[in-house]
C-alpha cells in the first residue's frame, strides 16, 4: 500500500510542459453561393431601367397627350368663342327687332297698364298699327347720317 | 510579374492617361471657357419663349350684354429656319386662306437671323384652323405654328360706337370713347411662358419651364341700357337724317341714379367697319362740344329766381315787345306788342324778354353762383375722357347785354351732359348729383376697382325745383310752345331751346342758323327720366319744338314702356300763363 502510495508523485512546483487549452474550432463556414446576390443586383439593376424605360414612355406619351388635349381644348375654346359671337350678334337690339319685324310684329305706343289695387285699367288700350310709328327698323344707318367730315 | 506583364500595363498606363488627359483638357475647354456659349446654343435649339397674351376685358351694358367684347382669334408665326425652303407653297397657301400678301409673305417666310415672324395676325380662329388644315395636309406645318391673339368685336355694330370707342389694331390700347378712359383697367398684363421643345414642338416633360400667368383685364360695367340705347340711335339719326342737321346728341338718365341709360351722339360709325370712322365720328360730342343752350337755359334762370324768392309761377311780368341793351336789341320769336304773362306763361311761350326781366332782379355774383352750383362752367366727371368745361365767363366781365342773355341762354356755353345734369338737379328736387356712365369696373377675380362716389349738393330748395316744374310742365300743355310734345296719359315737363348758333371759326352768330333742343322729365308729379335732345343746325333753322321736340317725345316714351312705368292718372295743374 505505501509502495503504491509512494507512488512517486509530481513533485509541487515542477514545470510541466504547458499545453494550449483546448477550443472547439468553429466549423468551417460553407461559403454562400454568390449567384443570387448577383441575380439580385442585375435583377434590381434591369427593374430600374425598365421602370425607367417605362416611366419615360409614358411621359413622352403623356406629353404628347397633353400637346393633342391642350390644342383640341385650344380649337372647342375657339370654336365657342365663335359660337358666342354669333350669338351675341343675334342678339343685338337691331338683329332682334329686324327678325321681329319680318314676323310682322309692330311696336305699341300706347301702352296701358292694369292696376292691381283696384282693377283699373290706365289708358285707352289700342290696337297697334303697322308702320305707324318709328320702330327703329328701317331708316338711315347712324353711321349714315351728320357732317361727318 | 515577368518583365513583359510590366511594361504592357506601363503602355496602358500612358495610353490611358494620354486620353484622360485630352478629355479633361476638354472639358476643361466646354464647361470652364465655353460654357456659357454652348449652353445659349443648346438651349436656342429647343426653348420656345412665348408670350400669354391677356384678353382686354369686356365693356358691358347695365344688363351685362356685351357693348365690346374680345373675339379669341390666332396669329400665324413662322419659323423662317424650316419655311424659308417651302415659302413660295406655304404663302400661297395662306394667301388663298387668310387673304394675306402673298410675296409680303414670302419675304416673312424667309427673314434671316430670326426664328420667330408674324405672317399674320388676329386672325380668327376659324380661319386659322382651316389654314393650318391646309398646311398640314400639304405636309407644310413644319415651322408654322399658331398662337392665341385676340381680338375687339362690337357686337352692336354701331350701337353706342362713339360712346364706346375704338382700340388700336396695332397696339390694342384704347383710342377713344370708354375705350380710351378706362383702358388702364380694360388692359389684362401679359404673361410669359418659356419652356424646351422638342425640334417638332412638343413640349419636353420636366425640362426646364418658366411660367407667369397673364392677367386679364377687367370688365367695365356701364350704365347703358342696349336696347334704349339703340332705339335712341335709331331714332336720332332718322331727325338728324330728316333734319339735315350736323349733328345730333340725346341723353336720357334715370333720375333717381342719375345713371345715363343711353347717350346716342350723331355723326357715329360702325365699329365692325373701320371705313366709317372720321375723326368728327369718333367725337364724343355729349362731354365734348360746347355749344349755347338757348331757351333751355330758361329753367336753371327760373329755378334759381324761384329759389332766391324772386319768383313763382303766378308772378306777374310785363312784357315789351323789344329791348334795346348795350346797343343790341333783343326780341322774342314771335312778334308783339306788350304783353301780361305770368312766369309760368314765360317758360311757356319761352319768352326771352320775360325771362330778362325777371332775371334783372338778381346780380350777377349770385347768378353766376348759381350756374356754379348746377354745374355750369366744370366738368361733369361722367368718366368720358377730354371733357370740356364749357364757357362761364366770371361774373365780373359781365356787361348788363351778357347778364340779359346768359338768363336765356346765349352768351354762356355748355355741353349737353352739364346742361342734363342741371335740369335733372330741378327733376330730382333741387338736388345735383352728377351723372355717371359706370357703375362698376370689375377684375376677372371677382373684385372691384374702387370708383369715386358721385357727388351730390344741393343746389336750389324742394319748393323752387316743383314751382320750376310746373312751369315746365305748362310747356307742354296746349298753351305751351310744345303741346306737339305731350305723351297720352303721362305728364311731361320740358322745355324748348332754339338757340342762335356760332359760327366756330367766326365766333359769330349766324343769321338762320339754330342749334334746336328739347330737354324734358317724365313723370312730372314723380320724376323717373330726364331726356335731353339737341340737333345742330337743321336745315332751314328748325324749333326747338318741332324738330327735337318728336325725338325726345318717342325716346321718353319707349324709355316709360320698357321700363313699365305707369301713369298716376293725376292731372297736370292748369297754371295761368296770362293775366
Amino acid at each position: 500500500m505505501s509502495v503504491v502510495h509512494s507512488a512517486p508523485r509530481r513533485a509541487p512546483g515542477r514545470p510541466q510542459p504547458t499545453r494550449s487549452p483546448l477550443r472547439v474550432v468553429p466549423a468551417a463556414r460553407p461559403r454562400s453561393p454568390r449567384a443570387p446576390f448577383v441575380l439580385l443586383v442585375v435583377t434590381l439593376l434591369a427593374g430600374g431601367l425598365v421602370g425607367l424605360l417605362l416611366l419615360n414612355t409614358s411621359m413622352q406619351n403623356g406629353a404628347f397627350q397633353l400637346a393633342e388635349l391642350e390644342k383640341e381644348a385650344e380649337t372647342l375654346q375657339s370654336r365657342h368663342a365663335q359660337l358666342s359671337l354669333e350669338v351675341e350678334e343675334r342678339a343685338t337690339p337691331a338683329a332682334l327687332a329686324e327678325r321681329a319685324a319680318e314676323l310682322g310684329m309692330v311696336p305699341n305706343t300706347t301702352p296701358v297698364f292694369l292696376r292691381l289695387s283696384d282693377g283699373k285699367v290706365v289708358g285707352d288700350p289700342e290696337p297697334a298699327a303697322r308702320g305707324e310709328s318709328p320702330s327703329g327698323v328701317g331708316g338711315p344707318s347712324p353711321a349714315a347720317v351728320g357732317a361727318r367730315e | 510579374m515577368s518583365p513583359a506583364v510590366r511594361n504592357r500595363a506601363r503602355f496602358c498606363f500612358v495610353v490611358v492617361a494620354t486620353l484622360l488627359v485630352i478629355f479633361a483638357g476638354r472639358l476643361f475647354q466646354i464647361q470652364g471657357v465655353d460654357a456659357n456659349a454652348y449652353a445659349e446654343r443648346a438651349l436656342k435649339e429647343t426653348v420656345q419663349p412665348t408670350v400669354l397674351h391677356a384678353d382686354r376685358g369686356r365693356i358691358l351694358d347695365r344688363d351685362g350684354e356685351p357693348l365690346a367684347t374680345s373675339l379669341d382669334a390666332q396669329s400665324i408665326i413662322a419659323n423662317p429656319r424650316f419655311t424659308a425652303k417651302p415659302a413660295t407653297e406655304i404663302a400661297s397657301i395662306l394667301a388663298a386662306e387668310l387673304g394675306v400678301d402673298y410675296f409680303d409673305t414670302v419675304t416673312k417666310l424667309r427673314r434671316e437671323g430670326t426664328q420667330f415672324v408674324y405672317v399674320a395676325r388676329k386672325v380668327p380662329a376659324y380661319q386659322a384652323s382651316s389654314a393650318m388644315a391646309k398646311l398640314a395636309d400639304a405636309g407644310l406645318l413644319n415651322g408654322v405654328t399658331t398662337e392665341r391673339d385676340a381680338v375687339r368685336t362690337y357686337p352692336g355694330g354701331t350701337l353706342g360706337a362713339t360712346l364706346i370707342g375704338l382700340v388700336s389694331g396695332e397696339t390694342g390700347e384704347g383710342t377713344s370713347g370708354l375705350e380710351k378712359a378706362f383702358d388702364d383697367d380694360l388692359t389684362g398684363s401679359d404673361g410669359k411662358a418659356t419652356y424646351e421643345t422638342s425640334p417638332k414642338g412638343v413640349r419636353i416633360p420636366l425640362a426646364r419651364q418658366t411660367m407667369k400667368e397673364a392677367v386679364p383685364g377687367a370688365d367695365v360695367v356701364t350704365t347703358i341700357d342696349r336696347d334704349l340705347q339703340w332705339y335712341a340711335d335709331k331714332r336720332l339719326a332718322a331727325a338728324v337724317r330728316a333734319s339735315d342737321s350736323d349733328w345730333g346728341v340725346a341723353i336720357t338718365v334715370d333720375l333717381e341714379t342719375m345713371q345715363v341709360l343711353q347717350l346716342s351722339q350723331l355723326p357715329t360709325f360702325d365699329a365692325e367697319d373701320r371705313s366709317t370712322v372720321t375723326p368728327a365720328s369718333m367725337n364724343n360730342r355729349a362731354v365734348q362740344n360746347v355749344y349755347e343752350p338757348g331757351s333751355v337755359q330758361k329753367v336753371v334762370t327760373m329755378a334759381a329766381l324761384a329759389d332766391a324768392g324772386l319768383v313763382t309761377p303766378q308772378t306777374k311780368v310785363r312784357v315789351p315787345s323789344e329791348l334795346r341793351l348795350d346797343g343790341f336789341t333783343i326780341s322774342d320769336w314771335w312778334d308783339h306788342g306788350r304783353l301780361r304773362l305770368t312766369a309760368a306763361g314765360v317758360v311757356a311761350k319761352s319768352s326771352n324778354l320775360g325771362t330778362i326781366a325777371l332775371a334783372q332782379q338778381m346780380d350777377d355774383a349770385t347768378m353766376h353762383d348759381y350756374l356754379t352750383k348746377f354745374g355750369f362752367g366744370q366738368p361733369t366727371g361722367v368718366g368720358l375722357s377730354s371733357e370740356s368745361r364749357g364757357i362761364l365767363t366770371p361774373a365780373e366781365r359781365w356787361s348788363r347785354a351778357q347778364h340779359a342773355t346768359i338768363s336765356f341762354g346765349q352768351g354762356i356755353s355748355v355741353t349737353a351732359m352739364q346742361q342734363t345734369a342741371a335740369v335733372a338737379a330741378i327733376a330730382n328736387g333741387g338736388r345735383y348729383t352728377s351723372p355717371t356712365l359706370v357703375t362698376e369696373v370689375r377684375r376677372a377675380d371677382g373684385t372691384t376697382v374702387p370708383r369715386k362716389a358721385p357727388e351730390s349738393r344741393e343746389v336750389v330748395s324742394p319748393e323752387a325745383a316743383s314751382m320750376v316744374t310746373t312751369m315746365m310742365e305748362a310747356v307742354t300743355s296746349p298753351r305751351g310752345s310744345a303741346p306737339n310734345v305731350s305723351i297720352p296719359g303721362y305728364r311731361v315737363a320740358g322745355k324748348t331751346g332754339t338757340a342762335w348758333r356760332v359760327n366756330p371759326d367766326t365766333g359769330r352768330y349766324v343769321r338762320g342758323e339754330n342749334t334746336v333742343s328739347f330737354i324734358g322729365f317724365a313723370p312730372a308729379e314723380k320724376p323717373r327720366f330726364l331726356t335731353y335732345v339737341v340737333l345742330d343746325n337743321p336745315q332751314g333753322g328748325g324749333s326747338g319744338s318741332g324738330t327735337a321736340g318728336p325725338v325726345f317725345r318717342d325716346i321718353m316714351q319707349q324709355s316709360l314702356q320698357r321700363y313699365g312705368i305707369a301713369p298716376s292718372g293725376s292731372r297736370a295743374p292748369r297754371t295761368p300763363v296770362k293775366w
